[in-house]
């Protein structure tokens, strides 16, 4: 399959399907409190309502305005480094440590719009979101690293290839442990939406947009759930790879359902953490994946 | 320009920036002196470019002998190869674009001073530092560096009405000339083995001395590496920098940080490679300076978090930058002859990060300057929302801090991306370099962390009280160097292949013939990007072309998507939980800013403050000649006095006892002599 194909095959997965996700996810919460709950469909109607409501806008200038789409830019360029089923479509274009760093680009638009828009609480919430990314990026890079150093590269396909047949190893199971440890924050759920924090700070860097940004937002988030969940499938249980591609795609979008269902459950029996109870947390984490990088240096 | 040869464009460089300093000595108005001295400045810039050019195309070149010293062997020649060239092409760049902003800047800001204190020393700097990195004498490449080192003191001790720059500017002398010293003897223990200060001559030495004295040979690179490295602010020998280079006018400062500070690399480079390049020596230093530079990218960054003046945050950056360029150059001497492959991509890396980092470090020292130009003050919780008065300023430091925070597609990030590929390469063949990889890797957010803060707490959100007075961006000709270096940020960042080229060309000659690799079977054969292989295995991709496309077109298609149903806008003031506050009520100050993360490090390592160096008390010890010399030799010869009139008691006997003792030992001696 070619490059562009499969670039556009993740693109149209981000933007169409990442949606569903969630909305099976607010599902699966509701059923946990005994509430009826939305159609999985709902975070498409919130997506449409909000494109068409008004854009209001307190801190005008051009980088409130373009953050929320570069952010959604940079989400979609991460979902096509990403592999989805197969090899990354983009993986000519950059490798994991290209990938963590475009995920950080997104962190840091969102911290420039947060600024952008003069609010105390925006700001307070860009504090928390580097914060976040300084206590769990760590963790997100000494598990790449362990699977470049058990690969002896670091670019996604060859990984891939690495653990299709290698098979599973110690070092990598340590990895990919800590990087699933890690992925709830990722994601900015509870116990680790801090950042947003709607009770304390009123969802932080993005209490100043409404509207089609905000909608440009929720779709990044959407498309970040499914992003990191790939990764982690695909990188660290890439098994069982099967030839037929439409297939192979099938597996990846079930195990990502499976990721993202435990995700949800335990979202639902956590409270919201302080952010320094969240940082103490990863510290911990951070000791997991570099248990996994020791291994992975003396060869297990 | 083939009738003028590489040595005519040297001199003639040499003798325009001389012109230029004692014409700039007579210069009244700031402006005026200005502008004479950008002139001569950019006169000399084109030959030394001509020159680095035709360096690069034809390989190096020397020239004769001048000023001959015979007696001692020393002659001031010229040897201009390529790794000079990058270093040649960087600092005219750099020195001509602070220059021209120095021309309002320094107009406005410190008009009541006189111009003949800076452009003069500001143009023989820039004179010292060409000849710094085209000697090949150590002992003119001595003098040379001593004459960087006094012209940029006298740059930082440029405002003497302010005690703490005074203070500072001290500081910097006695610590910049401790290191000198270091070098000094380091060259002179070279000189007495092999009796010349010709390059040539060391590296022939090197070989015989360590067969005879192996520790000196050791000795003489510790010393060479203090040298450099205090000059480069490595951490722990860099603690000068932070209150030198603050002290300095802003575009002194990004003079310094992108010219000055990166020889110190240069050094280190040449006497790593060039000198001593003995297998048992690399390894070692290579080590050495890998964990230094580590560490210096540790402790600089994180003690960046804390600062709250941005000049002080930038310059402790600096130290912190330096430990990138010094891991890259250490990484590449370890593994110079066990991988060559991986010491090129490491020595590549370290070289593209020394250029990267001399753009954006500079450029983000003219931001604060304009930022202090429109306001008058540096300290980041007085200042805000100058962006939507200083579009251009705001637009250059976003450029710059996301360059020097590695954000793709910006120009760190392609060289911390091959710092960190060379350094978890080599944490495969030994496990240490992972963890400087790690550190690499995880201080590069921390430093995105310290520059959010800066661009937030400057450019973004409400204006400020310190800022009410500012009308509009700084005047044309402070905006078109910070555009320039804007654009070499960028350019630096998307096309990867041209600094490649000329790196890997660099890295041919430095690493000599152990190194064969060709340009395509390490960086790949595709031009808008690399595709880096270590031997035949493909370990890391980045193409600023094709990311940069798919960017393009996923940010179009979502500005296609929130303009779809072409929802209406207005404009509102912020909500601030529905109470009416003035924006300086409720600002939320630079100080705040990933407070937790500060004091959770701050628990975790309480020792990682810097130490101060105590300079002036020492240095006020060393003046206080009544202390150390005079009363101890005055006591001294006090005692002896006191002990002999002892001996003299006044009784008769004792003086017998005495002469009899003396005649015994007389004769003793006269029987041994005589037996």
């Amino acid at each position: 399959m070619s490059a562009l194909g499969g670039a556009s095959f993740n693109l149209v997965v981000a933007l169409l399907i990442a949606p569903l996700f969630e909305g099976v996810m607010r599902k699966l919460k509701a059923v946990i409190h005994s509430r009826k709950g939305p159609p999985i469909t709902q975070p498409y109607l919130d997506l449409l309502k909000l494109l068409g409501k008004e854009d209001i806008q307190s801190g005008g200038g051009a980088v409130f305005r373009m953050a929320p789409v570069a952010v959604l830019g940079a989400m979609l360029l991460a979902a096509m480094l990403t592999p989805m089923g197969g090899k990354p479509p983009l993986g000519m274009a950059g490798d994991t440590i290209v990938w963590i760093y475009v995920i950080s680009l997104a962190a840091v638009m969102i911290v420039l719009g947060a600024f952008a828009s003069g609010n105390p609480f925006a700001y307070e919430g860009a504090s928390r979101e580097m914060m976040m990314v300084l206590s769990v990026e760590p963790i997100v890079i000494a598990s790449v690293v362990t699977a470049g150093v058990k690969a002896g590269t670091l670019s996604l396909g060859g990984i891939i290839d690495w653990q299709l047949t290698h098979g599973p190893t110690m070092s990598m199971a340590f990895a990919g442990i800590a990087f699933f440890l890690a992925l709830q924050a990722n994601l900015g759920r509870l116990p680790f939406d801090i950042v947003e924090a709607e009770s304390e700070i009123v969802e932080g860097p993005f209490i100043e947009y409404s509207g089609p940004r905000l909608a440009l937002y929720k779709m990044a988030f959407y498309i970040r759930q499914i992003v990191f969940s790939f990764f982690l499938v695909s990188i660290f249980v890439p098994w069982p790879m099967v030839k037929v591609y439409p297939l192979a795609v099938l597996i990846s979008l079930a195990k990502v359902l499976v990721v993202l269902l435990v995700t949800g459950l335990i979202e639902c029996v956590n409270p919201r953490l302080r952010i320094d109870q969240s940082m103490n947390y990863m510290s911990r984490v951070l000791f997991v994946a570099l248990a996994g990088l020791v291994f992975a240096a003396i060869g297990v | 320009m083939a009738s003028v040869s590489p040595e005519q464009l040297l001199l003639s460089a040499f003798g325009l920036f001389t012109v230029g300093a004692l014409v700039s000595i007579g210069g009244r108005s700031w402006r005026r002196t200005g502008y004479t001295s950008v002139a001569f400045a950019a006169a000399a810039s084109v030959a030394l470019w001509i020159l680095a050019a035709g360096t690069i195309v034809r390989g190096e070149t020397h020239t004769r002998a001048y000023l001959g010293l015979g007696a001692i062997g020393a002659s001031l020649t010229f040897r201009i190869d390529r790794l000079s060239s990058v270093f040649l092409l960087v600092v005219p760049f750099i020195g001509l674009a602070a220059l021209l902003y120095s021309v309002e800047y320094m107009n406005h800001v410190h008009r009541n001073a006189s111009a003949r204190r800076y452009y003069p020393f500001a143009l023989l700097m820039l004179a010292s530092i060409t000849g710094v990195i085209t000697t090949s004498n150590l002992l003119y490449f001595f003098v040379f560096w001593e004459l960087m080192t006094l012209t940029s003191w006298a740059l930082v001790w440029f405002d003497r009405e302010d005690e703490t720059k005074v203070r500072a500017a001290w500081q910097y002398f006695v610590a910049t000339h401790v290191a000198a010293a270091c070098m000094l003897v380091a060259i002179l223990v070279i000189y007495t083995r092999s009796g010349s200060f010709a390059f040539a001559d060391v590296s022939s030495t090197v070989g015989a001395m360590l067969r005879t004295s192996p520790a000196l040979v050791h000795v003489v690179i510790a010393l060479f590496v203090i040298g450099f490295a205090t000059k480069a602010g490595m951490f722990p020998l860099g603690g000068w920098l932070p209150q030198a280079y603050p002290a300095a006018p802003s575009p002194a400062s990004a003079a310094f940080a992108g010219s000055m500070t990166k020889l110190g690399i240069y050094g280190i480079v040449r006497v790593l490679f060039e000198f001593f390049r003995v297998q048992e020596l690399t390894t070692v230093w290579g080590g050495i300076i890998a964990t230094l530079g580590a560490l210096s990218i540790f402790v600089g960054t994180l003690t960046a978090l804390r600062e709250d003046d941005a000049k002080r945050v930038l310059s402790y950056h600096i130290i912190g930058q330096i430990g990138y360029m010094l891991l890259g150059v250490g990484t590449a001497a370890f593994f110079l002859r066990s991988v060559p492959a991986l010491a090129a991509v490491a020595l590549i890396a370290g070289l593209y990060h020394v250029v990267n980092h001399a753009c954006y470090k500079s450029l983000l020292f003219l931001n604060v300057g304009a930022a202090e130009y429109q306001t008058g003050t540096r300290d980041l919780n007085k200042m805000g929302g100058l962006g939507a008065l200083m579009p251009t300023t705001m637009a250059a430091a976003i450029i710059a801090s996301l360059s020097i925070a590695g954000i793709p597609p910006f120009s760190g990030f392609v060289s911390k991306w091959l710092i960190y590929q060379s350094t978890i390469q080599g944490g495969l063949r030994v496990p240490l370099f992972l963890v400087f990889g790690l550190v690499a890797m995880f201080i590069s957010l921390v430093t995105l962390a310290s520059f959010m803060k800066l661009i937030g707490a400057m450019f973004l959100g409400k204006l400020s009280t310190a800022g009410k007075t500012v009308t509009g961006d700084v005047p044309i000709s402070m905006r078109i160097p910070q555009l320039v270096l804007s654009a070499a940020c960028v350019l630096l960042g998307v096309a990867p292949i041209l600094p490649l080229l000329l790196l890997y060309k660099v890295a041919q000659d430095v690493l000599g013939s152990t190194f064969v690799s060709g340009y395509a079977a390490l960086f790949g054969s595709n031009p808008s990007g690399i595709t880096l292989r270590l031997g035949n295995e493909i370990v890391g991709a980045w193409n600023p072309a094709y990311a940069l496309a798919a960017l393009a077109i996923c940010a179009l298609l979502a500005y296609a998507i929130s303009r779809s149903a072409h929802a209406p806008a207005r404009e509102t003031a912020s909500w601030y939980g529905g109470e009416e506050y003035a924006d300086d009520v409720v600002r939320f100050r630079a100080h705040g800013f990933v407070l937790p993360f500060k004091q959770a490090f701050a628990k975790v390592y309480p020792s990682v403050r810097l130490p101060k160096i105590q300079t002036i008390g020492f240095m006020q010890k060393v003046l206080n000649l009544d202390t150390w010399l005079y009363g101890p030799i005055v006591n001294a010869g006090s005692r002896l006095t006191d002990g002999l009139s002892r001996t003299h008691s006044g009784i008769p006997h004792v003086y017998m006892l005495w002469q009899v003792i003396g005649i015994a030992v007389v004769f003793a001696v006269l029987f041994i002599l005589l037996k």
